[in-house]
């Protein structure tokens, strides 16, 4: 009988591999993820890198264990770790692990793959690009500032100007990403989301929005109200308000 | 060791292997998953303002010579050469926002300043988990359980009925569930229904000290009853849910009762004939298909689906042939027309006023089959739907018996039981007379009728339903045996109800006298004697139909004079006086010799004459 139990325990829990690496790497995530965040709560930009290169290596080895996953939904798994992971340190590959994972889903069907792997892997290659669009955004801040705050025969028209063309650049970037969401939300149309998710994604919405508002900003502060990039952004950002806002609910000053 | 146990053995280990991987898996995909935030801009009151007033439908405020922020702004933004503009803007946006029910108070202090974070995100909605890791688990090892008490069923600690039970049930399953432990929505659904089945089994166990259970008859009930139910499970999920809920709902009771058909007629399911299984497989897998319809379990109303179902079980414990096809051996699609044709029947004459009427009609229609089977199995009519048209006679006669649209006077006289009772009581008299069957359903609707009219008729409630009862029974016998003109069941004389009339004529008698004199002052034509009034009357004429018909004045005469006569000489003659006279003076009416005018003397005569 002790034979038997034994025989058990081995072909339940030493077979079971893939369930063990999956759990491992989760978990690992998790950690890491907290240590990043509180890294950058803490403006500890040494800590925010280690961070982003131990997630890095998480993401090669999560990718890894994609190429030799058994199940589908296994596959999935290991690629939402890979896409989470490198979104989040900051790699260059979050798009093609994105795609990859999603093709898997899209293999699976929509409608049984694990649903939100599947959302996630479709939306991270345009978060990780609304992050790197925020820290340009920062910047152009920045620089716009720095030059306002020069008396006006000291200013460079030149750098005014570049501003601008990066201001329009921004906005572009934030208008591609917002329609990434939208189109994102359209894929799972017909499939119930999980608690929280669904709002998320409107919060993410919301959240490039203002930023589109930051962009039209900064642009109009570098080369005023009078550019033709500036009134075209400005007539698209209220056909997007309109039909995402049309009731102006959205608080700017709190997302 | 066995080879059967070596074989269970192996096929255990791996089906728990594998649905241990599986489940380690699943369970591993399925934790919460971190999804981090956006990173979080710096924030910046210039930009914020500046961001606010270059929308469309804000420039208004901000517009060069109308805007009431104008003031504080120029093409680029906040005006510059203020240096108070940016924060009299941000105080602007505040009221314009704070108007619109948004507060936007210190959310640009620093303070406020929201950090990074994440949020930890579930695999699926609610509605589409898969079933979880650990009731996978737990249900392959409950396969493995059962394949083990299929095994040895002695280690279910039961005694040998339960264990027979068991190993029935463990067995099905078994045979139902994958070995590679991937549950679909059929196999949960069909483990599902497997469970409330063996709860229903044990309890029937329970309530049923000395059954027995042959294991393979039970194995057969089940295969033959709720497989088919398990594949006719819906491929949408709205459907499904519905399905499911309705069928876990019915499926307890319905096995219940199947399990304990077995246990009523215990010599149907012994040895190597299936017949009967196969009949009461068939009967059950048709009461859980059709009331997986909501509707159509409503038509029987509260228990009378119930009813009826049992009902058939025992005609197909006892009568299999009428359910299995001839030449195959298989069961054939009779239940299941048998309960249509039977809903089809409650439908049409469902009766408000009487629920659950019809379903426990039904139920005797088929005590009824059961008992005289031979009498409605007929090549040229399947006998599902003789028993169905029978039941719509009888509801029909009810209903076209009772004169007066406005009340129910069936129901002021009869409980429901009775009213059951009274209906038996016509089927039975039916199932003696062959010759009523065979002649259609317009008479025994006729006849139905007739009963429903007299009591009807009985506005006055001068007998109770008992009475009725014996009084329906004499109607039905002498109807059966004179079926010509006293009852008109034939319909050639329709204008020629004569019992009815007669019969209506004593209670017409009985109550101008209860009204006239009423019981103190010596009505005598209420509750036992005027229901042996109207037997006498019915018994005389049946056989003497043309003699009742020419003297129907004068019978009515004598009804009148005899009444007022015992109720004048109350302290002489009393009920079983009236009757002793009625009973005489009735004989010689229909002699056709005339009646003396009624005396005291006359009477004591008579009455002598009765004793002598």
């Amino acid at each position: 009988m002790k034979l038997i139990i034994k025989i058990v325990f081995v072909v339940v829990f030493v077979a079971g591999c893939n369930g063990a690496t999956l759990g491992s790497l989760t978990k690992q995530l998790t950690n890491l993820e907290t240590e990043l965040i509180d890294a950058r709560n803490a403006d500890d930009a040494a800590a925010e890198v280690a961070a982003a290169g131990e997630l890095r290596t998480l993401a090669s080895k999560a990718e890894s264990n994609a190429g030799k996953a058994k199940t589908t939904p296994d596959v999935i798994a290991f690629y939402r770790i890979a896409a989470t992971a490198a979104w989040q340190g900051e790699s260059t590959n979050v798009v093609a692990l994105g795609t990859s994972g999603f093709d898997k889903c899209k293999e699976l069907g929509l409608a049984t793959a694990p649903t939100r792997d599947c959302f996630m892997l479709r939306v991270i290659p345009d978060l990780a690009a609304t992050d790197k669009l925020t820290a340009r955004l920062d910047q152009a801040t920045e620089d716009i500032k720095a030059e306002r705050a020069k008396p006006v025969a000291d200013r460079s028209p030149e750098v005014i100007a570049q501003i601008g063309v990066e201001g329009d650049a921004i906005f572009d970037g934030f208008q591609n990403r917002f329609d990434g969401f939208k189109a994102a939300k359209a894929d799972f149309v017909d499939i119930a989301l999980p608690d929280g998710l669904d709002e998320l994604n409107e919060k993410n919405k919301n959240f490039i929005f203002c930023r589109m508002r930051d962009a039209l900003a900064v642009q109009m502060l570098s080369v005023g109200n009078t550019a033709p990039e500036f009134a075209e952004n400005q007539a698209e950002l209220e056909t997007i308000r309109q039909d995402h806002d049309p009731n102006d609910q959205i608080n700017c000053a709190a997302s | 060791m066995s080879p059967d146990l070596i074989s269970f053995a192996f096929r255990a280990l791996l089906r728990l292997g594998n649905a241990g991987k599986s489940a380690l898996a699943q369970y591993a995909r399925d934790r919460d998953a971190v999804f981090p935030d956006l990173i979080q801009p710096e924030p910046d009151l210039t930009v914020f303002v500046t961001g606010f007033f270059a929308q469309q439908n804000r420039q208004h405020f901000v517009a060069p010579g109308t805007g009431p922020y104008a003031e504080f702004w120029s093409p680029t933004g906040p005006n510059e050469s203020d240096p108070q503009s940016v924060d009299a803007l941000y105080i602007a946006i505040v009221k314009i926002r704070s108007e619109e029910g948004i507060d936007i108070t210190n959310a640009m202090s620093a303070d406020t300043e929201i950090a990074a974070g994440m949020v930890m995100i579930e695999q699926w909605a609610d509605e589409n988990e898969p079933v979880g890791p650990l009731a996978r688990v737990l249900i392959t090892v409950a396969d493995i359980a059962l394949e083990y008490v299929a095994n040895d069923p002695s280690i279910a600690g039961l005694d040998g009925r339960g264990e027979k039970l068991l190993a029935a049930f463990a067995q099905s399953l078994s045979t139902i569930l994958p070995d590679d432990g991937n549950l679909g929505p059929k196999h949960r659904f069909a483990q599902r229904l497997f469970g409330v089945a063996l709860r229903a089994g044990l309890e029937t166990i329970t309530s049923n000290t000395d059954i027995l259970f042959d294991e393979e008859h039970v194995r057969d009930l089940l295969d033959k009853s709720l497989m088919p139910v398990i594949d006719s499970l819906p491929d949408n999920i709205v459907e499904q849910l519905d399905f499911k809920r309705t069928l876990e709902a019915i499926s307890g009771p319905a096995l219940s009762a199947a399990l304990g058909t077995i246990a009523d007629y215990p010599g149907a399911f012994l040895g190597k004939d299936f017949a009967s299984t196969t009949a009461i497989g068939a009967v059950t897998q048709a009461v859980l298909t059709e009331a997986s319809d909501g509707d159509f379990a409503d038509l029987f109303e509260h228990d009378g689906l119930e009813r009826v179902y049992k009902a058939a079980l025992g005609v197909a414990a006892t009568r299999p042939e009428l359910f299995i096809d001839e030449i195959s051996g298989d069961a054939d699609d009779t239940a299941r027309q048998l309960l249509t044709k039977f809903a089809d029947v409650l439908r049409k004459d469902r009766d408000d006023d009487s629920p659950g009427i019809g379903s426990q009609l039904g139920v005797a229609v088929l005590e009824v089959v059961q008992t005289n089977v031979h009498l409605y199995v007929n090549a040229d009519q399947p006998w599902e739907g003789l028993a169905a048209d029978l039941l719509e006679s009888m509801l029909t006669g009810f209903k076209e018996g009772v004169i007066d649209g406005n009340h129910h006077p069936l129901q002021t006289v009869f409980s429901k039981e009775q009213l059951v009772e009274l209906g038996r009581i016509v089927l039975d008299q039916i199932a003696s007379t062959p010759s009523m069957i065979a002649s259609g359903n317009a008479e025994i609707t006729r006849l139905v009728g007739l009963i429903a009219s007299l009591v009807a008729a009985d506005e006055d409630l001068l007998l109770t339903g008992d009475d009725w009862r014996e009084v329906a029974a004499v109607i039905v016998a002498e109807a059966a045996a004179n079926p010509g003109r006293l009852f008109d069941l034939d319909g050639t004389h329709p204008n020629e109800k004569l019992a009815e009339e007669l019969i209506k004529l004593v209670i017409k008698a009985a109550s101008d006298s209860m009204r006239s004199v009423g019981r103190a002052g010596g009505a005598t034509l209420f509750g036992e004697t005027l229901r042996e009034a109207i037997i006498i009357v019915v018994t005389a004429t049946s056989g003497n139909s043309a003699a009742a018909r020419d003297h129907l004045p004068k019978i009515e005469a004598i009804l009148t004079q005899l009444t007022a006569f015992v109720a004048d000489n109350k302290e002489q003659f009393g009920s079983k006086e009236w009757l002793a006279l009625f009973r005489d003076l009735l004989t010689v009416v229909l002699s056709g010799t005339e009646v003396d005018e009624l005396t005291i003397e006359l009477a004591i005569t008579i009455l002598e004459g009765e004793d002598a």
